[in-house]
């Protein structure tokens, strides 16, 4: 495994070029579909670097926590572009309207640091699975679990994290 | 085991229960953590809120971060005939617009609401313009009208709408008295009611979804996620995002929808609009029956309509006794009965035995003593037993058809057996079989029955006066 960690920058520094790539470039018609972003990656890296299948899985959790670092540094930097810094949008009285994107993003990026206090393994899985664009059954083969019990958590992840963010609107 | 691990297993174990059944399994099995009893029922409200931003993922999240340029860049464009104004709100799929119409030298005030940039995928936009078509299939008064169509320069569609100036129900009661607060709902159901009969089950009702203008007038809103049924007791699978306070079980779960879902969420809305007034004191134990039913987590249980949740309410409002309440004896009967079979057949079999038998007892007991009484008119224990179940089978006839046509069979067959020997009974048999094929719209076998039980009750001392008028009237019905 201390393998995997010498690979996170190198990871991160290609899923960064690749995203960014695509946002230059294709915004309008292209998808930024992480696990085809991922998937691209893990093709030049196995390439490189004789990885095996079943390191796949590890390779999973990397990318999707790369992912998490870049979309969260997107957010913020479209955040502070918008408006100054440590301003919150106002909602429309009696209008249901809808969480910016940006702040969406930096606020489930620090409920899952709060979650991962909490449950780690909890917070991987929702990193696999939101940030990885994993299927339920990529989250349970990258963290050896069935699918059942995958989905079983990520039904308490996603209400946890709804409560941690939702009950913090200030 | 810690306290994070017991609180994964009770919400895993008690999120799907139903509300009542949860908080007591909850306060069993904490035995007396009020704290931990809170932190599961938090989990458990928190799965049950909206959930779009969570259930989509970061690829979703990427591209919205690239493409939601601030929606007020529209404003002060012209597009075709609109002018667009302001940006009233934004949901995940669309934002709406307070536009101006300018033709012919008039102006008119419209809402606008445009897709999303960047939500043009193919499900998307079908949603869309299946909006457009739904909205174009309703035309009430109560329901926001649907004005025109077209595409911006930057080839996203937009809907043109009749602008409603108004605020939320929930907003829009708060300081009005509860009869007034019903008065406006039940014109709701009317509305919600009308598009029920054109086959459009809303789906997302809920008070940001009925607007009330300042001067009090209702209007339906937002059909992004309106499904069209193929018959009015047509089931379809929703596929639609969803708002999970005002969504019901069955929607939660991805099972087919029918007007029995719009029935759960508007049960969900009075709630609301009962608890949220200034009068919450009167909030009268009939109100939370008719809630209570049309909140019923099985769709079998609801109202049937939402013009018999409407019934209910006007009762209410009238201070009527409710149907609900006055039936529920056989409410509940009829629930029962449409899952067993046997009730009916037995309450057609004690219909008839409880009489014969009673009678025949009590024939062999004093046969003189019978004849000195008044026959049938003696026996009103057994009578008003046999009625009793006679309106059961009435009542189960009418909630399923297919029991009318066992209860049918099965006391024909009776008619067959001993009953002839005592011709109260077989009066009242014949009473109920003429009942029941008039309901079926069977004219024919009708009459016979209803001729044959005038007969009896013309010939025979122990058929009551009653029973004889309304073999009469069975018989003219059957003519």
């Amino acid at each position: 495994m201390s393998e995997d960690h010498s690979l996170t920058p190198v990871v991160y520094a290609e899923l960064r070029r690749m995203a960014g790539a695509m946002m230059l470039h294709e915004r309008r018609d292209h998808t930024l579909d992480p696990t085809a972003l991922a998937h691209e990656v893990w093709l030049r890296l196995s390439r490189s670097r004789n990885a095996h299948e079943q390191d796949r899985g590890a390779f999973l959790g990397l990318a999707a926590q790369a992912m998490r670092r870049i979309l969260t540094d997107h957010a913020r930097a479209r955040a502070a572009s918008k408006r100054g810094p440590g301003l919150r949008r106002t909602t429309l009285s009696g209008v249901a309207s809808e969480r910016e994107p940006q702040d969406f993003a930096i606020d489930l990026d620090a409920a899952l640091s709060c979650l991962e206090g909490v449950d780690a393994d909890l917070a991987k899985l929702v990193e696999l699975r939101f940030y990885g664009g994993c299927s339920m059954e990529e989250v349970a083969t990258s963290l050896c679990v069935s699918e059942r019990t995958a989905k079983r958590r990520w039904r308490l992840a996603r209400a946890w994290l709804q409560q941690r963010m939702g009950g913090e609107d200030q | 085991m810690s306290r994070w691990q017991l609180v994964q297993d009770l919400f895993a174990e008690t999120v799907a229960m139903p509300d009542a059944e949860r908080a007591r399994v909850l306060r069993e099995k904490a035995g007396g953590d009020e704290a931990l009893v809170q932190e599961v029922e938090g989990l458990v409200r928190a799965d049950r809120q909206p959930l779009s931003e969570l259930d989509c993922d970061a690829a979703e999240l990427f591209k919205q971060l690239e493409v939601t340029a601030a929606p007020e860049r529209l404003c002060g464009t012209t597009t075709g005939n609109y002018c667009i104004d302001a940006h009233l709100a934004s949901g995940g799929m669309a934002h709406v617009y307070r536009a101006t119409r300018r033709t012919a030298g008039t102006e008119r005030r419209v809402a606008l609401k445009v897709l999303r940039e960047g939500a043009d995928s193919d499900a998307l936009l079908q949603r869309f313009h299946h909006e457009q078509r739904t909205l174009a299939l309703l035309e009430h008064e109560h329901i926001v009208a649907f004005l025109d169509a077209g595409v911006l320069p930057d080839a996203r569609p937009y809907l043109v709408m009749e602008y409603v100036d108004g605020v939320p129900l929930t907003q829009w009661v708060h300081d009005k008295p509860l009869t007034k607060r019903l008065q406006l709902f039940v014109t709701v159901l009317a509305t919600v009611q009308y598009a029920h009969s054109q086959l459009v089950v809303h789906q997302d009702l809920k008070p940001s979804n009925i607007l009330v203008t300042m001067e009090g007038t209702p209007k339906l809103v937002d059909f992004g996620v309106a499904t069209l049924l193929e018959s009015a007791q047509g089931s379809v699978t929703g596929g639609g995002p969803l708002t999970p306070v005002y969504a019901s079980p069955e929607q939660l779960a991805g099972n087919p929808v029918t007007v029995a879902s719009d029935v759960f969420a508007l049960g969900v809305v009075l709630r609301e609009l009962i608890a949220g007034g200034p009068d919450k004191s009167i909030a009268a134990t009939d109100l939370r029956c008719i809630v209570e039913r049309a909140c019923a987590d099985d769709p079998a249980s609801r109202y049937r309509s939402v013009a018999d949740l409407a019934e209910d309410l006007r009762r209410f409002l009238g201070s009527e006794p409710l149907a609900m309440r006055a039936g529920s004896w056989s409410y509940r009967t009829r629930l029962f009965t449409r899952r067993h079979r046997w009730p009916v057949l037995l309450a057609a079999t004690v219909m008839v035995s409880l009489a014969v038998g009673w009678v025949s007892a009590d024939l062999r007991r004093d046969s003189a003593r019978r004849e000195a009484s008044l026959g049938w008119g003696a026996h009103a224990q057994v009578k008003m037993t046999a009625r009793v179940y006679e309106r059961w089978i009435m009542e189960v006839a009418q909630a399923s058809p297919e029991m009318g046509t066992l209860a049918i069979s099965h006391l024909e067959r009776e008619l067959s057996g001993r009953v002839q020997e005592f011709p109260e009974t077989e009066t009242l048999v014949r009473l109920s079989l003429a009942r029941l094929y008039l309901e079926r719209d069977q004219r024919e076998p009708a009459r016979r029955h209803a001729e044959r039980a005038v007969l009896l009750g013309e010939t025979t001392r122990g058929v009551g006066p009653k029973d004889l008028e309304r073999a009469r009237e069975l018989l003219q019905r059957s003519q």
